[in-house]
């Protein structure tokens, strides 16, 4: 059960078999990332040249963690890993990666979607754009939201 | 009551600090009357609650959905559109 908001880069591969060693429950990995894409949400003719990422510090923290147990608490998980950069991101630089581990692999596909769905739309963090023009903070993202509500029943 | 109000991107930029402590007139009591106490303080309140630029509200870290009270040293924030990830 961890955390992270960091300003480095990660490496999810190596967390990923430090999580694993010694508990032989584990039968399934899924891990995700997001990256820093070329395209700016605001204007498709635009090239994106940097990205900065602010935060609420400690709400952050406190609602990856509530997110992380709101999947505990549907799915039966083995561990959980959340890493999120703030700071300044170039393109192509890792921006979030989750990891979660359980027995079986449906426990984890599908948690791991759920966390990326919620962070997105629960986790104190915006996104400011730069490209070769000028600089915006990022717009709400509506399909975000509708991602979201699929697992509200 | 003194409150603390954190402002965050696109916010923090129009309001120009990150944050203030505030001593609130006795009948500012709800958010929704801190909203109309902040629009009558003049620019750039109008502009940030009439448009979507805030559109969350967080009270000492939580998440709030609904119009809520008050408290003596609360931490309030107010959250533009979340686009992490």
């Amino acid at each position: 059960m961890t955390v992270v908001v960091q300003t480095e880069s990660f490496d999810l591969n190596n967390t990923l078999y430090q999580m694993k060693r010694n508990n032989s429950s584990i039968g399934a990995a899924v891990s995700f990332i997001g990256f820093v894409r070329d395209v700016v949400s605001k204007n498709e003719t635009e090239e994106l040249t940097s990205l900065f990422l602010e935060h609420y510090p400690g709400m952050t923290e406190k609602s990856l963690l509530a997110i992380e147990n709101m999947a505990r608490e549907r799915w039966d998980l083995e561990d959980v890993f959340i890493v999120h950069r703030i700071g300044r991101l170039n393109l192509n630089d890792p921006i979030v990666g989750v990891i979660v581990l359980s027995k079986h692999r449906k426990n984890a596909f599908e948690s791991c979607a759920f966390i990326m769905d919620y962070l997105k739309t629960e986790a104190p963090f915006w996104k400011k754009e730069t490209t070769n023009q000028q600089s915006y903070w990022v717009d709400m993202i509506e399909s975000d939201s509708i991602m979201k509500l699929r697992w509200e029943k | 009551m003194k409150i603390k109000l954190l402002y965050f991107a696109k916010i923090k930029e129009l309001v120009g600090k990150d944050s203030e402590l505030i001593e609130l007139p006795s009948d500012v009591l709800t958010l929704n009357q801190l909203k109309n106490y902040l629009i009558s303080r003049g620019a750039p309140w109008h502009e940030i609650f009439s448009s979507q630029t805030v559109v969350r509200f967080a009270l000492n870290q939580n998440l709030m959905n609904s119009d809520f009270n008050l408290e003596p040293n609360a931490e309030i924030a107010f959250l533009p559109p979340i686009t992490g990830g």
